[in-house]
């Protein structure tokens, strides 16, 4: 069976070029162009039957107002048809965040144009076209995938109390565990009764439970457990009732020793995480939760990506992650590491001694830019003894930077005995470990 | 700042051959787009320069010409501020970069 790639851009010389690569790899390859320009949008009642791959490039060219209408607002209503095939986003250099936006609209890839290469262009369709197979395969052994609908979700042995927090591409439910006679949360991925949707969601969706699940730690997450019922994938996992750092910041400084606290926390569970070789991409205070106790665990791995496949994807340019947190080389698309995650954490920590966070702009692409270019902030007279520690968590450079979580831990225990705690031997740990603080 | 390839530098070396096949025809097209971009700038279509050079920043690159993404990119700034300066500026830096890489290709 020949693949079927539709490629959308209103450039034909670039549809031509896209083509000539699909078709140098693929010869029995049908591209089908599609020219926005020229022929429109697409009926509502086109669901990409028979195409295996789109390509959408995020310019539609003349007769759309870009800030109304454009390849974004195109994926986001793609996914919401029932069986859409993958789509792989196309944009231009320096839109960064279009890539992060892109993913979380439940794009397949993204491919700045301007880096195209074969082998990237080739490997993401490959991985496209993988994808929605085992999304495909495994969907069909849903039982009666055609009792889905707008039917209120169902998950047998958990009682749906309401909704958390809604992505798209996924919904978090708080819900009673009948097993466990408790509260959890339940994140559940939308349409996967539909055997032809959800390709790459299912991927991340799958990709996050893998993560999470190899990570046992006091700081992390705990899963309850994960499945597949009434037409819809689920991870059940430990609910906060106290909400998120965002949450408990609200804009405002935390006290001093509470702000180390958290910190010290973050920065064990980086070091469980990083000892496994996983980068979380996507720290930020919301996702960091807080425990009744005061201790903390991090959640959304999501964007999380193992580093060895890390490398890969970040050498074309892709980028992921959120503008405030991100950091100097994340922003620029070039390959990041566990360094990236302690800037991060760097910017997380200034902004809970400070109330304000250390590079603010008018746009996200500003923000980026100050990440890369700006002076790092100084702290107030009063809060000078952790200046070190954001000067060494942002430098720009990250070989600048304190190089590991197991270090700044270390020296976070160095600098403040009795308030933050040594590091443990790395070894594997059990969830139950107490708490560092 | 307008890019410049040293007499050390061949870019055209290593380009993927893949796409090297192509370049000759993809030279032709940037070289009517040269005259198309003086008689807009004459007319002062500055919103159709945006466009051509909005699409030479995609392709440059993608074709294994990344200076052609940074002259491409800079039209595209300079056009959405309708300097006819900077325009013309790299206009001249887009027909400089063509010449090299012509003679490169030999």
């Amino acid at each position: 069976m020949p693949l079927r790639i539709l490629i959308i851009d209103d450039h034909a010389e670039y549809r031509d070029l896209l083509a000539h690569h699909i078709t140098t790899q693929w010869s029995d390859a049908v591209v089908i162009h599609h020219d926005p320009a020229e022929r429109g949008r697409f009926e509502r009642s086109f669901k990409g039957k028979g195409i295996d791959v789109v390509l959408l490039d995020y310019n539609l060219g003349p007769g759309f107002d870009k800030d109304t209408e454009n390849g974004l607002a195109w994926l986001r209503d793609f996914r919401a048809r029932p069986g859409f095939p993958p789509v792989i986003f196309l944009t231009g250099e320096g839109d960064e965040l279009l890539a992060v936006q892109a993913i979380k609209a439940g794009a397949a890839d993204y491919i700045p144009k301007a880096r195209l290469t074969h082998r990237f262009l080739v490997t993401a369709i490959k991985e496209a076209v993988r994808s929605r197979r085992r999304a495909m395969a495994l969907a069909k052994s849903i039982a009666d995938p055609a009792s889905f609908g707008d039917v209120p979700i169902k998950i047998r042995g958990y009682e749906l109390i309401r909704e958390i927090s809604n992505r798209g591409w996924s919904w978090v439910y708080l819900a009673r565990s009948e097993a466990l006679d408790e509260d959890v949360a339940l994140k559940v991925l939308r349409q996967v009764g539909d055997a032809s949707d959800g390709t790459s969601a299912l991927e991340r969706f799958i990709q996050e439970y893998e993560v999470i699940s190899r990570i046992k730690h006091r700081n992390v997450v705990k899963i309850h457990g994960h499945g597949i019922a009434d037409d819809h994938a689920y991870i059940a996992m430990e609910y906060f009732s106290a909400g998120n750092l965002k949450q408990r910041m609200g804009g405002r400084a935390l006290a001093e020793d509470e702000a180390l606290a958290i910190t010290a926390q973050v920065a064990q569970a980086l070091m469980k995480i990083h000892e496994v070789d996983v980068l979380h991409r996507d720290l930020k205070p919301a996702n960091v939760m807080l425990r009744e106790d005061g201790s903390i665990a991090l959640i959304d791995f999501g964007l999380a990506k193992e580093l060895s496949l890390h490398a890969a994807l970040t050498d074309t340019g892709e980028v992921f992650g959120t503008p405030y947190y991100m950091s100097p080389e994340q922003g620029q698309g070039e390959r990041v590491d566990e360094r990236g995650d302690l800037y991060s954490l760097g910017v997380m920590f200034f902004e809970m001694l400070t109330g304000r966070k250390p590079f603010v702009a008018a746009t996200p692409l500003a923000v980026i830019y100050k990440h890369s270019h700006a002076p790092v902030p100084q702290l107030p007279e009063s809060l000078q003894r952790y200046q070190g520690f954001i000067d060494s968590l942002l430098a720009k450079n990250p070989a600048e930077r304190l190089q590991s979580a197991r270090m700044l831990t270390e020296q976070l225990a160095l600098a403040f005995p009795g308030k933050v705690d040594p590091p443990p031997p790395a070894s594997p740990e059990v969830f139950d470990r107490p708490g560092k603080l | 700042m307008t890019p410049q390839m040293s007499e050390t530098e061949s870019p055209i070396d290593s380009i993927d051959p893949i796409v090297r096949s192509l370049l000759p025809g993809y030279l032709v097209r940037r070289e009517e787009e040269l005259k198309r971009l003086q008689a807009l700038l004459a007319e002062g279509q500055f919103e159709q320069i945006r466009t051509l050079g909005h699409n030479l920043s995609g392709s440059g690159g993608a074709y294994g010409l990344p200076g052609l993404t940074t002259i491409g990119r800079q039209l595209e700034a300079a056009a959405g501020e309708g300097d006819a300066g900077a325009i013309s500026s790299q206009v001249d830096a887009l027909r400089s970069f063509l010449q090299q890489v012509r003679e490169q290709l030999g």
